[in-house]
Parts: structure tokens; sequence; C-alpha cells
């Protein structure tokens, strides 16, 4: 008798679809899962018992007529409390969305359900995405499922938490500036950033326009392809998503990397790596050299300047895209306030955290005139430098490899009081975000302490399919198996 | 002093269109409340404008 909680994407659906199981009993395996251990690891902010246990018997019923089922047929998945779904809730983890429910489903949501995948529920985030370690949620606090005093990373840390403590095959999760790859390292699972464009961000509720990007968290990196299989494309309501045709990102998958060149990036191998992780990213450079990737120093030289870029940009989209929530149409909105001044002040005030109101300020300053073009347009600039520097490193190698963190996960409240050390956690993973590159963070191996340790794999915009085939070679030869953390 | 004379105008037309500027959504006059509205005009959480062609 096999658990099925500790199946892969891949491996739920063959059986799923060959009749070896029903959606049902996977799905049951699965919410039997949350039941007994998300009351500690705090990952699910809605579980939707009856409604996954519905999905599932239609894909069942579905089968048993003989139809054809989805990509995704009774895969048991989570989706990001920021993606919009008809059912249940849609809060971004924040006051000012509490109770809110979306007329509409994303059309991320809406490609996965066509897919037959089966909604499990809904997970944690720092609110709006802002955050990287999950505590800047005002629902709940999220655990490390490898160790529970320590946090999963975030912005997507319900994502990463419920994929390495097996309560959810893939959970869906949005990267601004790491925040899909840094919980990905954290908890030991991989998490793919597609390139902008990629994935239609119709339903995503907007964090920065032009760095968002939603993207899967799973357990091996032949469920990252299947997932992105299902998610990719155009859509035509989203205008930047990108014209492509179809593509199977599990094609490449057991290819070969010989010749294959993969850059060092000079200016990524910096004091502030952790001597632990530094071993453990120099020892997974060799697995792929071993396997005939050819390894060549980068440089990126306008690096150290990617977070300074970041808090500028980022935030300055953030405070438009947050200006909507006035307590007007929906959401939260003060009950006491005697005129309509009062009334944003005050709902506002109480409705966002305080790092939510930190960026709304920083992004309102930075494009306030006199300051756009000290700031705002200069910054522009340098994310244009940036985006060239690795324009020129990919004329030199195919898939640039860099750590994904600095150091392993920390322990709640660490960093909470100082934003500045807080941000650095993404020092390696904003540039990519900048560039509209795709990335993907593994798992390399795990720190004295048991923690995970994940590096980075960055390829050329739309190359996700030989970023995919280099994170496959490295998996399937680098004998790096976390399992699943006893809870 | 000199002066540079630098005239900004703002235009408010109703266009002769068909649908809304941003979404799908009808412009039709005098159709009842609340119908001719979408999550894009509405503004709601993740809702994108796409221009109209
Ligand atoms: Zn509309």
């Amino acid at each position: 008798m096999s658990n099925w909680f500790e199946k892969s994407a891949f491996e739920i659906r063959e059986a799923v679809a060959g009749g070896t199981v029903t959606a049902r009993e996977v799905a049951t395996s699965f919410l039997d899962r949350i039941d007994a251990v998300d009351e500690k690891v705090g990952a699910y902010t809605q579980v939707w018992h009856d409604e996954a246990l519905a999905q599932a018997d239609a894909v069942d019923a579905k089968i048993a007529a003989g139809k054809l089922v989805g990509a995704l047929a009774g895969v048991p998945i989570s989706l990001k409390e920021l993606i919009c779904t008809q059912s249940g809730e849609t809060t971004c983890s924040s006051k000012i969305l509490a109770g809110f429910q979306s007329p509409y489903d994303a059309t991320v949501t809406q490609k996965l359900l066509a897919d037959d995948a089966v909604v499990l529920g809904k997970v944690n985030m720092d609110e709006f995405a802002m955050g990287s370690s999950t505590e800047n949620s005002a629902v709940q606090k999220t655990s490390n499922p490898w160790d529970l005093s320590r946090v999963p990373g975030g912005s997507s840390g319900g994502s990463a938490a419920s994929v390495a403590s097996a309560t959810s095959a893939i959970s869906f999760g949005s990267d601004t500036g790491g925040s899909i790859r840094q919980p990905a390292a954290f908890c030991g699972c991989v998490g793919l950033k597609p390139t902008y464009g990629r994935v239609s961000r119709y339903g995503l509720v907007a964090f920065a326009s032009s760095l968002d990007q939603i993207g899967p968290l799973t357990r091996d990196v032949r469920d990252a392809a299947l997932a992105m299989n299902v998610i990719s494309g155009k859509d035509p309501r989203d205008a930047t998503s990108a014209d492509l045709p179809a593509e199977d990102f599990t094609k490449k998958l057991g290819d070969s990397i010989a010749g294959l060149k993969i850059g060092l990036p000079k200016e990524y191998f910096v004091d502030a790596l952790g001597s632990e992780v530094r071993a453990l990213v120099e020892k997974a450079t060799k697995v792929l050299e071993d396997q005939g990737a050819e390894i060549v120093e980068v440089s990126l030289p306008h690096t150290e300047y990617a977070v300074s870029v970041y808090y500028i940009v980022a935030p300055a989209e953030a405070s438009a895209n947050l200006a909507r929530f006035d307590g007007v149409r929906y959401g939260f909105r003060h009950p006491d306030a005697k005129n309509v001044s009062e009334m944003y002040v005050k709902t506002k005030s109480e409705g966002f955290g305080e790092e939510v109101q930190r960026r709304i300020m920083l992004g309102t300053y930075v494009l306030s005139s006199g300051y756009y073009d000290a700031y705002y347009l200069k910054a522009q600039k340098v994310r244009t430098l940036i985006t060239q520097d690795f324009d020129e490193a990919f004329k030199a190698c195919d898939i640039i490899l860099t750590p994904t963190t600095p150091s392993t996960a920390f322990t709640m409240g660490e960093k909470s009081n100082d934003p500045l050390e807080m941000y650095l956690n993404d020092i390696f993973t904003i540039s990519a975000n900048l560039a509209g590159i795709p990335g993907i963070s593994l798992p390399c191996g795990t720190s004295a302490s048991g923690l995970p340790v994940g590096f980075q794999l960055l390829s050329k915009a739309f190359d996700e399919a030989t970023l995919l085939q280099t994170a496959h070679c490295y998996e399937q030869h680098a004998d790096v198996n976390l399992g699943i953390p006893n809870l | 002093m000199e002066y540079e004379a630098v005239i900004g105008m703002e235009v408010h037309v109703q266009l002769n269109c068909k649908s809304k500027v941003f979404c799908g959504c009808s412009t039709n006059f005098d159709a009842p409340a609340n119908t001719n509205v979408c999550p894009v005009c509405l503004g709601m959480p993740g809702a994108m404008p796409v221009l109209n062609r």
C-alpha cells in the first residue's frame, strides 16, 4: 500500500489515467495528509475538502466513460493566495482582501481545471507577495517543514512548505524578485520562474507588473515541465503574454548535456555567500561538469546594483497597482470614518500591513515629481544595463549557474525587524526578474544542521526547455534525495 | 522676462465604438444596470486591460 501523497505529479497522472488508482483515492490521501500535518506547518489558508473530492469524482467519471483526460488528471495542487479563483477566497494574505471572493478564475486557474487538476485549496504568502519569509502574512505563520522554528522563505512560502510537506503535488506561486526560487531553496523543492510573458498574468493580483510571473513549485524537474505544458501560452486577456507556438517542455528531458556551456558569474560567488552553501553549489557544478558540460567563467558586472534597482522599480509599480484597494468597491472598508478622505486613510492604514505600506510609500516617493528622474528613470536605465549583462554573458554560455540564496532558512523573527537584511535574501534571484529571463532553483543537498540548500540555473529568455534539460540532468546524476521531512 | 507658451489640451470625446476601450463590454446606452461590466472595467484584483482593436 503506497501513500499517494509521496508520489510525483507525473506518477499520479499516469496511475489515474491508467486506471490503477482513482482520482478520489489520491485526493483523499492528500486531504488526510493535510489534516495530519498542516496544523504544524500552516501552509494552507483554505482547504477545499468537498470541492476537491467533487473535482476528483468528475475526473473519475470522465475516465469511466472512456473520455480523454487532461495532462494533470487527478493531480492534487494548491494555489497561492493571489491567484484568482471563483471558489473560496482570494485574499493575498492581506486584511484588506479578507473574505474577498473573485468573480472570475485566473487564466492559470482555468487552464489547470481544464487539464483536470484537483485544487485542494489555497496557500499562505507574504502579504501581496512582499517579503522573503511569509512572516508578512496577515493570516497566519507558516513554518519550514524541515525545522518548524524556521521560515519557509517567501513570498510563496505556503507553496514551498506545502510541496515539501507533501500536502500538494504541485503548488503554483508567483515570482517577482525570487518569490518562487528562494522558498523552493529553503524548503528543498524545485521552483521555476518562467520567462516574463511565458505564462498569462490575467487573474494574478498584481504586485509589480513588469516583474511578476506565475510558476510551479514541485518535487522534481519533470513535474515542473509537466506544469509548464499546462499553464504557458498566449492569452488574449494579457497583452504582455508572448505569442509563441505551444511547446512540450518535457521534450529535452533525458537529453545529454555534453558540450553545453555553463557560466559561473564571478559576481555571485561573493563574501555574503555562506561557506556551506558555496561548497554545495560547487559540488553541483561538478556533477554537471561530469556529465559533459563545459564550465566557463562569465561576468555580470552590474549585479551589485540589482537590489537597489529592484527596490525602486517594484515599489513604484506596486504603489500604482495597490491604489485600487481604497475600500470603495471591494475588500475591507474601515467602518468608522466621517468622510471619504478619512475612509481612504483609515482603510489603507488598517488594511495594509507594515511592509506593504512601506513599499507603497517608497514607490509613491520615487514616482513623485522632482524625484522621478533621479530614482525611477535612473533605475530603468540600470535595469537595461543588467539585461545587457545577461545578453553578453549568454554569448559565452547556454546556462548560468549560481546559488539561489546566500544562506539556509533563518529562524522566525530573526530578520523581521530589519527590512534591509530581509531584502538581501534575494540578491541572487532579483536580476532574473529585472532581465525577464527564466530561472529554476533545485535542491543540492543539506547543511550540517539538516536544512535544504538550493542552487539556481538561468537561461536565455524562452529557453525553458534547455533550462529544464540541464536541471533534469543534474537531478538524475546528483544523488540528492531529501525525501519528506518527519512531521 | 521671456515666456515660452506651452499649451496642453485635455479632450473628452465619446468615441463611436461598440465596445469599451480596455475590455469587450458593450457601450450600449440604456442597458439594465450592471450588465455592461466585467472584471476588467470594474478594476477587479488581477484583471488586466487590453486595448481594443
Ligand atoms: Zn468590461
